[in-house]
């Protein structure tokens, strides 16, 4: 078990009132293997991998315990979470196009974390890694792309940028928030055989958050399903699909059957 | 189009430009266009009116500048009345040889663009101990015009990271420097400025002087731009931009520095340049009350402060041309700045 997570509770305090966003969640990631995390909006996914790396704003309280190989990363200082973020644990946004600053190049913001994060100081090493990881995720023309800003690059392209950002460090696991859910359906599924692929390569530990059903059947091993904040049911895939137990689960495969017809 | 096309389109923004620059090039080489040194005292000479520069000498049939004596009768209330002496003819060289000055501090030099051999040129009359008012004007924008500047730089950065901290960290970080702020913003900029200078001794070596009044002045504008930095910041850590590079570890003045202060900059440079009219009434407003640059080193502001008995205004009144000096460069900057602002924000958000 790479990552156990206990008790975990988010709450957002707006206005003085407590809002609930997670539940009780409990929670374990094996080494390897590609967890989907579905649900519908507001149901608390992306609060579940963004509590995982403190990233939650200011007037949100956290509770729970999460074992990250041993460690209980919610009680890390601040420098220790900052050296678990990317390094261990990686995070893909939803929308590529806001995920890059907008006044800086590409080249530079990667070669940013290439150069702070992996202390390689030589400009060659870096443009050299940089190609090479432009190569495992199929991007071609590194140098026009290097050179543009993030506007000047499609969606498809920016996700890929981000997925190769990430697998740099080589985390241990890669926490993926809807990471297809603003692109077109061509462009999904090649960032979906992307993520097979580097699965196999690299030996990636993927939790990947999505409200899209059919993704998590063709990518995942293994299924959970949050509805309002509460885990509803966690099992293989196959069984999941198959023999749902919970209610909210029935629920939702049938409706996601009557939509295929 | 580039940022220097831009402002050439506008034409009040394009004088202004050419206004500063030639200022600018003027205090950078305020040796080579000043005749005299600023210290360079002449008793005989005192409050000189600006003298009369002569194209035609009609007797001699020359084209050559020149000048004539002078000739100075005391009336009964002690008051020199200075009057041409048509007998002598100074004529006016160009690039003559004068005292003798280093070049951008480096290359001894000795060359003038203009003045005489003989006699002399007041350009824009001359002060209490006959000192050259155009050479203390050129050497006084020196102080004046590189004092702004710096002081301005300083405070634009103390405000920058004051609001990015600020508004990036929230809570408590907060709520302490945004009082700090307020607190500095609620003392009239003026009383500020003599506080602050009461903290200095009195008795400081001219470039002492100059850098207590830089920091200063860098000490009091830089409030209300942290303030407006900080809300800035506060809507701009919401991006997922910044998320993300939190989300890659990358530390929080990184951050700071890097992915939220660029964004800011667009208003910040405006700010920028439409404080320094302010930095340049402060600094005058020191030294005008002998707080600031003293004498013999002139400023712009300790110029002005022999203007401010009404009696040297009537009679000389020449001593006032500092201050449309001052003012020249204040609307230079403004429009400047105003220019800027349209070019950066063309549908006026900001400020």
């Amino acid at each position: 078990m790479i990552l156990e997570i206990n008790n975990l509770s988010v709450a957002y305090n707006s206005e003085k009132i407590l809002v609930s966003a997670l539940n009780n969640i409990n929670l374990y990631l094996e080494q390897g293997e590609i967890l989907s995390v579905v649900g519908e909006s507001g149901s608390g996914k992306s609060t579940l991998a963004f509590s995982l790396l403190d990233l939650l704003p200011q007037d949100a309280q956290r509770k729970g315990e999460a074992y990250f190989k041993g460690e209980n990363i919610f009680c890390f200082k601040d420098k220790e979470m900052e050296n678990l973020r990317g390094k261990r644990i990686g995070l893909i946004f939803q929308e590529p196009s806001v995920t890059f600053n907008p006044v800086l190049s590409i080249s530079y913001q990667f070669q940013e974390i290439l150069k702070t994060r992996m202390g390689i100081n030589s400009k060659e090493e870096r443009i050299e890694i940089m190609v090479d990881l432009f190569k495992k995720v199929h991007l071609d023309g590194w140098k026009r792309i290097l050179s543009s800003y993030p506007h000047q690059l499609s969606g498809g392209e920016l996700q890929r940028i981000a997925i190769a950002m990430a697998v740099s460090f080589k985390p241990d696991i890669l926490l993926c928030d809807e990471p297809t859910s603003s692109l077109d359906v061509t462009i999904e599924s090649q960032i979906i055989h992307l993520f097979k692929e580097l699965k196999e390569t690299l030996g990636l530990t993927l939790l990947f958050i999505t409200h899209n059903l059919e993704l998590a059947r063709v990518l995942s091993d293994r299924v959970a399903v949050l509805h309002q904040g509460c885990l509803r049911e966690v099992n293989n895939k196959q069984k999941l699909f198959d023999y749902p137990q919970d209610k909210y689960t029935k629920q939702l495969l049938s409706s996601f059957q009557e939509l295929e017809g | 189009m580039n940022i220097w096309k831009k402002i050439f389109k506008s034409k009040a923004g394009a004088v202004s430009l050419v206004t500063l620059s030639v200022l600018y090039l003027g205090i950078i080489f305020a040796a080579f266009f000043a005749p005299y040194n600023y210290d360079q005292d002449d008793v005989l000479n005192s409050y000189s009116p600006p003298t009369k520069i002569h194209l035609f000498n009609f007797s001699a049939k020359q084209f050559t500048p020149f000048v004539y004596g002078k000739k100075c009768v005391v009336n009964k209330y002690y008051q020199r009345i200075y009057s041409e002496d048509k007998s002598k003819i100074y004529p006016v060289k160009f690039f003559t040889k004068g005292f003798k000055y280093k070049l951008f501090g480096i290359w001894n030099c000795n060359r003038h663009l203009f003045g005489t051999d003989e006699g002399k040129i007041y350009l824009l009359g001359a002060d209490l101990r006959g000192r050259d008012l155009f050479s203390r004007i050129l050497y006084g924008g020196r102080i004046s015009l590189s004092i702004v500047v710096v002081a301005g730089l300083i405070s634009f950065s103390i405000g920058l990271l004051v609001g990015g901290i600020s508004g990036y960290f929230g809570g408590k970080i907060d709520n302490f420097t945004m009082r700090v702020c307020e607190i500095i913003m609620m003392i009239p900029s003026f009383y500020l400025l003599l506080v602050l200078r009461s903290s200095f001794p009195v008795n400081w070596g001219s470039a002492q002087v100059y850098f207590m009044v830089v920091i200063i002045l860098s000490l009091i504008g830089w409030a209300s731009l942290a303030r407006t930095i900080r809300g800035m910041a506060l809507s701009l850590r919401e991006n997922d931009f910044v998320y993300a590079a939190k989300s890659a570890g990358l530390g929080n003045f990184k951050i700071i520095i890097k992915h939220i202060l660029p964004h800011t900059l667009s208003y910040s440079l405006v700010a920028l340049v439409l404080s320094i009219p302010s930095y340049i009434l402060a600094e005058a407003a020191l030294s005008l009350i002998g707080l600031g640059i003293q004498e013999p080193q002139a400023s712009w502001g300790n110029l002005l402060s022999s203007a401010l008995g009404i009696v040297n205004i009537r009679l000389y009144p020449w001593i006032l041309i500092p201050g449309i000096f001052i003012i020249i460069t204040g609307m230079c900057f403004y429009i400047l700045g105003d220019t800027l602002r349209d070019i950066f924000d063309p549908k006026r958000k900001i400020l």
